[in-house]
């Protein structure tokens, strides 16, 4: 008896898990009560993870920007908005329940984040001839890293092995191309974007990033890391990143191979409120295959 | 007339015939199947490759043809047999020559890239006929037909019988071979003897699994005719099946006459084919929510993705054959062995010839499948072998499972039956048991005909319910797909995404040869300009695998967005997406 029950229940299986997850198209009926919860600065998170293409393909850049998508953590925002299937929760700590809608298979839920922390100032916002400045830095010798808001876009050959985008807006520190301060994406261990200031020092030389007129808060908070596919093998030399406030060291950030997308904050509370010169130093040893990208933010 | 042809395939059906007629309808039946499901299905990474070898081979056949001293030159060889030359040449001279006769000579196919198939889908009708044929003559007709449908209907063989890749090809083989070599055993005729020999040596000329043939073969005659082989040696005669011989000495023959790239510089080619299979390059593979891209990997692989990927109930009457099969072998061989063993002793209880000859022949092919099932794993208990192909690495095993799934069916019966007798003797009696037969039959194989079917052509996305389908199999981080075939099944939105006259297209793990066969069988328009870089396309595919993230987040800041134009999804769950660049974020210079 047992072997027949086993084939009726594989075949109910089978009608229940092909049905269980909602198809792409379905996802389109959320758009509506999600743009009616959606307030500017508002996270919307998709559980299980494996879903979210299905949201975005919905939601667009309006909802689900590449800055929210690729972000460094959810400390920056007040509201989450998580869109959830097949009974999963999201695996963001500490948040609590606003209110629950269920729309057929999806549960639309708002959360308000116990752990935000208002962002005054994201730095890759900054990144621009306007707002901020690159130099390459040998000893005590500055070689400026030029503008170019036009510069040819590179993403590795062959495309499976290559490597994160080198932007079209960026500072060339060098002819390398990979030796530039721009913004882009990178990988963490778990193969998650983060949107991040790329900054690959040379051999013997810091690549410096600069934001002469930033209004500081309490801190300056961060996140650093190199694209997993890389720091994965463990084979390169340690990096280190110094933040200087108006040339004032405010410590240094260390990041070893292994380390993925791992977190720094500086108080800065006794400059806060007013415009500082800020500036971020990258080196390493040895240089190669040093692809250090970070984020940092005012908070 | 008509009661005369009656009586005659009456006639012809009750010797023998019967089985032929069944043979026949499954290996169509199957191959049906396969060529109306073709087209839906996309060219894998592989497949690629392969279409550029079968061509360089097939140029050379026919240089064969119109001047064999010229084809024979050693030059002329190398330069043809180089491409691919770290796999035998056998089935991609197949591939080629399929496409000569089939496509270019009789035009039975209107896409190219099914003539090259039409191999890999013509071998593995013929498995599930011979998985048939096997089962029959070892079990019974039912035991047979519900292997082999059993075989016929595990998604991941369906999707790996439309390929013109080695992996099914290499089952098929492998199957031929050894169920040749069992019959040279029941029967060691020079026919049946000199036939294994050749289907070995083809064997090898197919794929190295065909190494781990003999190791099996070795274990199988110690194990079964362990007591055999003692009393021939008592007797100083060899005591070795001379199918083994043939294998030995004509297999090797054959694999070398029919691998042209071997002609010459023999031992050394030799030797470079044999370390690019010992030492393969290490690829990468999600499983459990982590890519593996080094030793060690994980040794439940294998086991937990075939239970992921195999209908559970087919291994549940698989479980229930083997348990059948190691009780009989306990009570009939082992236990009165022991008994002997401790009434006269070792030597005296290994002299003894009183098992029943049928019972140990019977014996034979039980130890001899379950020993084909175990080689195919082996691998996977050293967590230094490579898992980059998932499951079609050990697929070897199936027919086997499936075979043990067969007798489990005929136990299962025949339970069923006696309990039906004992609870309702009087009205069901022995003329109702072809209903009971057939009808657990067909509960037995509804589902994983429906699972297989419902399966095309997102094939490698396919979980079963064991881990909750799809979306179970995306929840518990098992690889989505490799081979990048799935642009097959978006072909439509990607035509659609046509803006201009000539549009340039990021096709990601789709190979460029294998874009090009889309491109032969007019599958996707003319126009578009493949590239394997994201920086310069206006639309990019993207095939979703774990540590393929970093491609989608590339397409993300160089088209500014991370919006796609298309999710193609199996069960709900994203398996390959298109982007479109939108019209402000030309490409740069």
């Amino acid at each position: 008896v047992a072997v027949p029950i086993v084939a009726v229940l594989e075949i109910a299986g089978h009608f229940h898990f092909a049905s269980a997850a909602p198809p792409p198209e379905r996802w389109s009926t959320l758009k509506e009560p999600v743009e009616r919860l959606h307030q500017e600065g508002d996270l919307v998170v998709v559980a299980p993870y494996w879903a979210e293409p299905n949201a975005r393909a919905v939601f667009g850049d309006d909802l689900m920007p590449l800055r929210d998508v690729a972000r460094p953590d959810e400390v920056a925002y007040a509201r989450i908005i998580a869109l959830s299937i097949l009974g999963e929760d999201t695996d963001i700590p500490g948040l609590t329940l606003e209110s629950e809608q269920l729309h057929g298979p999806f549960r639309l839920r708002l959360f308000k984040n116990t752990r935000h922390q208002p962002m005054l100032v994201d730095f890759a916002d900054l990144i621009d001839s306007e707002t901020a400045s690159a130099v390459s830095l040998r000893g005590k010798k500055e070689t400026p890293c030029t503008w170019d808001a036009e510069a040819k876009v590179s993403t590795g050959a062959p495309a499976l092995h290559g490597h994160p985008t080198f932007p079209k807006a960026r500072f060339q520190c060098a002819k390398s191309e990979w030796r530039f301060v721009g913004v882009t994406v990178i990988e963490d261990e778990r193969y998650r974007p983060h949107r991040c200031i790329w900054a690959h020092p040379g051999e013997k030389e810091s690549t410096v990033v600069r934001f002469p007129n930033v209004t500081l808060g309490n801190v300056i908070r961060g996140h650093g890391g190199i694209s997993w596919f890389l720091e994965r093998e463990s084979k390169g030399s340690k990096l280190s990143m110094e933040v200087l406030v108006d040339e004032e060291s405010l410590g240094v950030y260390e990041h070893a191979d292994g380390d993925g997308w791992s977190e720094f904050s500086f108080p800065t509370s006794q400059f806060a409120g007013t415009p500082h010169q800020v500036e971020f130093r990258v080196s390493s040893p040895r240089s190669r295959q040093r692809e250090f990208c970070f984020h940092a933010s005012v908070h | 007339m008509f009661p005369n042809v009656l009586a005659a395939l009456r006639t012809a059906l009750r010797r023998n015939g019967a089985d032929w007629l069944i043979f026949w309808t499954l290996c169509l039946g199957y191959a049906t199947w396969l060529l109306s499901t073709v087209s839906d299905l996309g060219y894998a990474r592989d497949e690629g490759f392969y279409f550029q070898a079968a061509d360089a081979y097939l140029d050379w056949f026919l240089i064969l043809f119109d001047e064999p001293g010229k084809a024979l030159q050693q030059s002329v060889v190398d330069r043809h047999f180089r491409v691919n030359h770290e796999h035998p040449g056998l089935i991609k001279s197949l591939f080629g020559l399929s496409r000569y006769f089939f496509y270019d000579q009789l035009g039975w196919f209107e896409e190219k890239g099914t003539s090259y198939r039409f191999v890999g889908i013509a071998l593995s009708s013929l498995a599930v006929g011979t998985i048939y044929r096997w089962g029959a003559e070892a079990i019974g007709r039912e035991a047979g037909l519900v292997a082999a449908l059993g075989f016929a209907f595990i998604p991941r063989i369906f999707y790996h019988s439309h390929l013109d890749c080695f992996d099914m090809p290499v089952l098929a083989m492998w199957l031929f071979t050894t169920y040749a070599y069992w019959r040279a055993l029941e029967r060691p005729t020079w026919g049946r003897v000199l036939l294994t020999g050749v289907l070995y040596g083809l064997l090898l000329d197919t794929k190295h699994n065909s190494w781990l043939l003999p190791f099996a073969l070795v274990a199988h005659w110690l194990l079964a005719h362990g007591g055999e082989l003692w009393r021939s040696w008592s007797k100083r005669r060899l005591g070795i099946p001379p199918a083994l011989f043939a294998m030995a000495l004509i297999g090797p023959l054959v694999f070398y006459a029919l691998w042209p790239w071997i002609w010459s510089n023999t031992i050394p080619r030799l030797a470079e084919y044999v370390k690019f299979h010992t030492a393969h390059v290490y690829y990468n593979m999600e499983f459990l929510g982590q890519t593996y891209f080094e030793p060690p990997f994980p040794r439940s692989y294998a086991w937990l993705m075939s239970l992921a990927t195999v209908p559970f109930v087919l291994w549940v009457v698989a479980a229930v054959g083997v348990g059948e099969v190691a009780r009989a072998l306990w009570t009939e061989r082992l236990s009165p062995w022991i008994a002997q063993w401790r009434a006269a002793g070792l030597a005296a209880s290994l002299r003894d010839e009183t098992c029943d000859p049928a019972l140990a022949r019977r014996h034979s092919t039980f130890v001899l499948w379950g020993l084909f099932i175990l080689v195919s794993y082996a691998p996977w208990l050293s967590n230094s072998s490579p898992i980059f192909g998932g499951t079609k690495h050990w697929t070897i095993a199936y027919p086997f499972l499936c075979l043990f799934g067969g007798l489990g069916f005929v136990g299962i019966v025949r339970s069923a039956c006696a309990s039906l007798s004992r609870v309702r003797p009087a009205s069901f009696g022995p003329r109702y048991f072809w209903l009971a037969r057939a009808g657990l039959a067909a509960l037995l194989l509804t589902g994983p005909f429906l699972m297989t079917a419902h399966s095309h052509p997102w094939a490698l996305s396919t979980y079963l319910p064991l881990v909750g389908g799809a979306p179970g199999g995306a929840t518990m981080g098992l690889n989505r797909s490799f081979w990048g075939y799935t642009t097959g099944a978006i072909l439509k939105p990607i035509n659609d995404a046509m803006r201009r006259k000539s549009e340039r297209i990021f096709v990601h793990d789709t190979a460029l040869q294998s874009w090009a066969m889309f491109e032969e069988d007019k599958r996707v328009k003319r126009g578009f300009k493949p590239q394997l870089d994201v920086a310069g396309s206006n639309i990019a595919i993207y095939h979703h695998e774990q540590h393929m993230a970093r491609v989608e987040h590339q397409i993300w800041v160089d088209y500014g967005t991370v919006k796609p134009v298309h999710i193609g999804a199996f069960d709900g769950v994203p398996v390959v997406w298109l982007y479109a660049r939108p019209e402000k974020a030309a490409p740069t210079k």
